[in-house]
């Protein structure tokens, strides 16, 4: 299994045998690592962001040499920029990639050209989207495994769309959440979503860390009720699921003002009700004041009881028995921006 | 003949090579052969509207081109174009 973090300036791999944990040389130093993700051949991909250079996507069959795509995700041709490539989603033989100013694009075979999802990239409420302070962003997709037609993308201060149609056409799925922004002439935006997932059993079934609470659905995002019984604060960044537990795991933070963990008491906490009460998860968290938060890529699980976390400090935390103990993993990196795990 | 030099940052989508022979007779001439022997340079180069990136630097002969009051002419043979980040691209935009 290969742990990958992506940070403020470069990625990092971390292999897990039984010897434990082996720290890689470091991936594209000096860049911005912001995406990992899986090709349908199994080539993995990684996105990369620079202030100076752009964003563009590498593609490797080993984790170690990679080949930069050349015809990636681009705006070419419009007055919109594409500062940053945020998540990169795999469904059949089509790869999805969110990105900044948000947008998707769909690549249909295995990454080597993209073509923009016009129908969400020109949204009719595209006039009315307006960046937050992570910026304008598509930073999350998730798919249906049963329905290749249907697709979720997340915006960051806009909200979330949904697609019945492979994404011909996009509808805002926001009823119930408390609006964090009144956009004029325009229904159903306003809302800034920082994380969602769902139950790939029953898909109709979301779960979302939203700026102003936490929130579920059970009819495929048409309506959402909040979920935040026993949270210390209802704002935070990220939300993941273990899906054969069902155990969902969030990261509370002390309001968007501070963004801080409440009293500097840094760790996970975990519903293993869909989301009806939750509760502080397992031990192992720090005893000092530890005031750092984790951003919206940056925990995620391997499926088979692992959880893995990264923070803007720079730490990694991992836990083998689904968030019951916790370690902090031997490294420090820079910022933290994504995580993800390669178990083959 | 002209020398094209990147910034090390750039050299990890050149397999390393941060020093690059290209023809040309002047300085457009020399990035496009740039860009023809590393595709992969362009969009880190050019944004989408096809602008020179913002808080890239170009220079010619150790002058810079965007500092520059006339059209930089033709290169003259031997030239060296050193491509750089400038120190306006450091804000990060917070995720």
């Amino acid at each position: 299994m290969t742990l990958a973090i992506g940070t403020e300036k470069g990625g990092f791999l971390l292999d897990h045998t039984a010897a434990g944990w082996t720290v890689r040389p470091p991936l594209f130093p000096g860049w911005k690592v912001t995406a990992f993700g899986r090709a349908p051949s199994g080539e993995y991909l990684l996105a990369v962001g620079s202030n100076w250079f752009g964003a563009a996507i590498h593609r490797s069959r080993d984790l170690s040499t990679w080949d930069q795509v050349i015809a990636g995700p681009s705006y070419e041709g419009l007055d919109r920029p594409l500062t940053q490539i945020w998540t990169l989603a795999t469904q059949g033989t089509r790869i999805y990639a969110g990105v900044d100013e948000a947008g998707l694009f769909r690549s249909d075979d295995d990454g080597v050209t993209w073509q923009p999802v016009t129908g969400l990239n020109e949204h009719e409420t595209r006039p009315g989207w307006v960046p937050g302070l992570g910026g304008l962003a598509a930073h999350r997709i998730l798919t249906d495994p049963g329905n290749d037609d249907r697709i979720w993308c997340a915006i960051s201060a806009v909200g979330l769309f949904r697609s019945d149609n492979g994404g011909e056409t996009w509808d805002t799925k926001n009823h119930g959440i408390r609006q964090g922004l009144e956009i004029e002439d325009f229904d159903g935006i306003g809302f800034c979503v920082h994380s969602v997932t769902l139950d790939p059993d029953n898909p109709d079934h979301l779960w979302r860390q939203e700026h102003t609470g936490v929130f579920r659905s059970t009819d495929g995002g048409d309506s959402w009720e909040p979920i935040e019984k026993g949270l210390p604060a209802v704002f935070g960044m990220i939300m993941t699921r273990d899906h054969a537990s069902g155990r969902l795991f969030v990261i509370p933070l002390e309001s968007d003002e501070r963004r801080l963990p409440v009293d500097g008491r840094f760790g996970v906490y975990r519903s293993d009700d869909n989301g009806d009460t939750w509760m502080p998860s397992g031990t192992g968290w720090p005893q000092e004041p530890t005031y750092t938060s984790v951003l919206r890529g940056a925990m995620t699980a391997d499926q088979t009881g692992g959880i893995f976390l990264g923070t803007t400090g720079g730490q990694v935390w991992a836990s083998a028995d689904l968030g019951e103990t916790w370690e902090r993993l031997p490294l420090v990196v820079p910022r933290i921006l994504t995580v993800a795990v390669f178990t083959d | 003949m002209a020398t094209v030099t990147l910034p090390r940052i750039l050299a990890v989508v050149t397999g390393d090579v941060r020093t690059i022979t290209v023809s040309g007779s002047t300085v457009q001439d020399a990035l496009d052969d740039l860009i023809a022997q590393y595709p992969q340079l362009r969009v880190h180069l050019w944004d989408e509207s096809g602008a020179w990136r913002p808080h890239v630097i170009c220079l010619v002969n150790g002058r810079n081109l965007r500092w520059a009051s006339e059209e930089p002419g033709d290169l003259e043979p031997d030239a060296l174009l050193t491509i750089l980040q400038a120190v306006s691209g450091g804000f990060s935009t917070l995720r």
